[in-house]
């Protein structure tokens, strides 16, 4: 790959200033906190819908897709058809709540549905998990980036966490709001360049191709090859309970997960947050399409025995100038994961703990300010976290189960009559303490007992009954839920 | 075995694509004819319980 690196490097370079040229036409818009944290709740339809789906086409979502098409087929495309899916529903069902409110954070809306205890144990949560999620993410686009320049990890990871920290704080949300429209542009333009480039001019070449580009030129070198393109090409290449696994996946990771959902919070009105969503579940279908062909592409081709490296082969065996065009969409898919996350935590770090927990009665200028302060704390954790502890991984899954838990408080909140605190409050706990039990293993291994699930979908089985348990326990009652929050009670 | 330029991945997903235009169109249409304040109407359940016991919900 060695002789593409230059390009890669001048185009992630040019991309980089005019990322910093659009920050600093944000920086403008920022007078208050609210402006910082939710755009001054006046995002249009076509902002919150690319900072959503740009925020869903993670490292998972193009490298991760390619991936498994190189190993189990174009089955694959249901990833993203599941995540629209939870898209979608969090537009139907969920946005309009929120945003009717004009709340800020997930969190503060578990207050609204239920009470202090509860808001204070999920913006702790939130906290740690969103913070945790930011070092895995900049340590994977570290790696990525270090495939694509030659360049070492931490290097590339420490440069990831420290230039995605000076844009966010540049202007918060009004930042990733810019940039995500750009991100949206590099990657609805590289990928289906390099998509178009692989059919129409470099399967041709392939042996057994015979000279015919597009898919049936694909097909043909591929059985050439032995693999069967009846298979290969299937939308049901993967077995029904991975499909299953998708769309449970990409339902439980949206509706209540602040990283994502926030956009939501600062569009101009209730019917935006509600339409938005749709759009970004329109936008984010294909990309497997395109991801997927060219992992099929790899394989076929032989470009690379490891299936991680699918994609990344494919990118650096075409011209470079396209080759280093489809790299950069990557690179934005995956940071724009990671701004989000970042952002994600710095919020609930300066609304929830630092703001209304801590200090109540802060003017706007300090909030203004500890949010700031926020942006640069999460960023350190995350530059610290990639320096230091670069095998996170089986962490994630305390996000995973954050995202689960508090779906499970808020669709209740919103559509169940007996609803209680109590059952929220102990649904999250509960829901935690099993995940980290059957995450590591203490004190037994109870994957193969309970069909290797995923561990979002073990804390919704158990948060579920928690819930319902409790709530159908406990009454309501005038004095349920009456502690003020901090404001009130210190006055 | 005879294969047409478009394979059935590629079919489905133009679906699910198709369909998701269609419904972003029809969702518009529907919220657009929506008035502004029908969002007043949309109570959380939890919410209701509070107001209906008379629980004062603070404003953060």
């Amino acid at each position: 790959m060695g002789h593409v690196y230059p390009f890669h490097l001048a185009i992630i370079a040019v991309a980089i200033t005019l990322i910093l040229a659009f920050e600093l036409l944000a920086s403008r818009r920022v007078k208050s906190s609210e402006d910082m944290l939710v755009s001054g709740r006046s995002l249009g339809l076509f902002f919150v819908a690319c900072a959503l789906a740009a925020e869903y086409m993670g490292g998972l979502g193009t490298i991760g897709v390619s991936e498994r098409a190189y190993k189990e087929g174009m089955g694959v495309i249901w990833y993203h058809i599941s995540a629209s899916t939870g898209i979608l529903l969090f537009g139907l069902m969920f946005a309009h709540y929120y945003r009717k409110y004009g709340i800020q954070t997930i969190p503060e809306y578990l207050y609204y549905l239920f009470d202090v205890k509860t808001w204070k144990v999920n913006a702790l949560l939130n906290f740690l998990a969103y913070t945790f999620f930011t070092v895995i993410e900049v340590v994977a686009l570290g790696s990525i980036l270090a495939g694509l320049t030659g360049l070492s990890i931490k290097f590339c990871a420490i440069s990831a966490a420290v230039f995605v920290t000076l844009y966010v704080l540049a202007a918060g949300m009004w930042s990733i709001a810019y940039v995500s429209l750009f991100y949206m542009a590099l990657i609805y333009l590289g990928l289906p360049l390099a998509f178009f480039y692989v059919l129409r001019f470099a399967v041709p070449n392939l042996p057994g191709a015979d000279g015919v580009a597009g898919f049936q030129g694909l097909a043909g070198a591929m059985t050439a090859k032995g693999m069967d393109p009846a298979f290969w090409f299937s939308p049901f290449s993967l077995s029904p309970m991975t499909v299953v696994g998708f769309f449970v996946g990409g339902i439980l990771a949206v509706p209540a997960a602040q990283a994502t959902v926030n956009y939501a919070f600062g569009a101009k009105n209730w019917k935006i947050a509600r339409l938005a969503p749709i759009l970004a579940a329109f936008l984010i279908i294909p990309l497997s399409v395109w991801t997927g062909t060219m992992g099929i592409y790899a394989k076929t081709a032989q470009l690379t025995d490891e299936p991680k490296l699918a994609l990344i082969s494919t990118l650096t065996s075409i011209p470079p100038l396209i080759g280093a065009m489809g790299a950069l969409a990557i690179v934005a898919a995956i940071i724009s994961t990671a701004d989000s996350i970042l952002f994600a935590a710095a919020s609930i770090l300066a609304k929830d703990l630092m703001q209304r927990w801590w200090r109540p009665h802060a003017d706007d200028a300090t909030v203004l300010r500890w949010t700031r302060y926020s942006v640069i704390i999460v960023g350190a954790v995350a530059t610290l976290g990639a320096l230091t502890v670069p095998e996170l991984l089986k962490q994630a899954y305390f996000v995973y189960t954050l995202r689960a838990v508090t779906l499970v408080c808020v669709f209740f909140g919103i559509y169940y009559r007996r609803a209680h605190p109590d059952a929220a409050f102990w649904s999250i706990i509960v829901g935690f303490v099993a995940a980290t039990l059957y995450q590591f293993d203490i004190p037994i291994d109870y994957k193969p007992y309970l069909f290797n699930l995923h561990v979002s979908v073990v804390t919704v089985l158990v948060a579920v009954p928690v819930f319902l348990a409790i709530s159908m326990l406990r009454k309501w009652t005038p004095d349920t839920s009456s502690t003020p929050p901090p404001l009130y009670a210190r006055r | 075995m005879s294969f047409t330029s478009i394979p059935p991945f590629l079919l489905t997903s133009l679906g699910a694509w198709l369909f998701m235009f269609l419904f972003f169109i029809g969702f518009s249409v529907y919220l657009h004819r929506l008035p502004d304040d029908e969002i007043l109407r949309q109570n959380a359940k939890a919410i209701e319980n509070k107001r209906r016991l008379g629980i004062r919900i603070y404003r953060f």
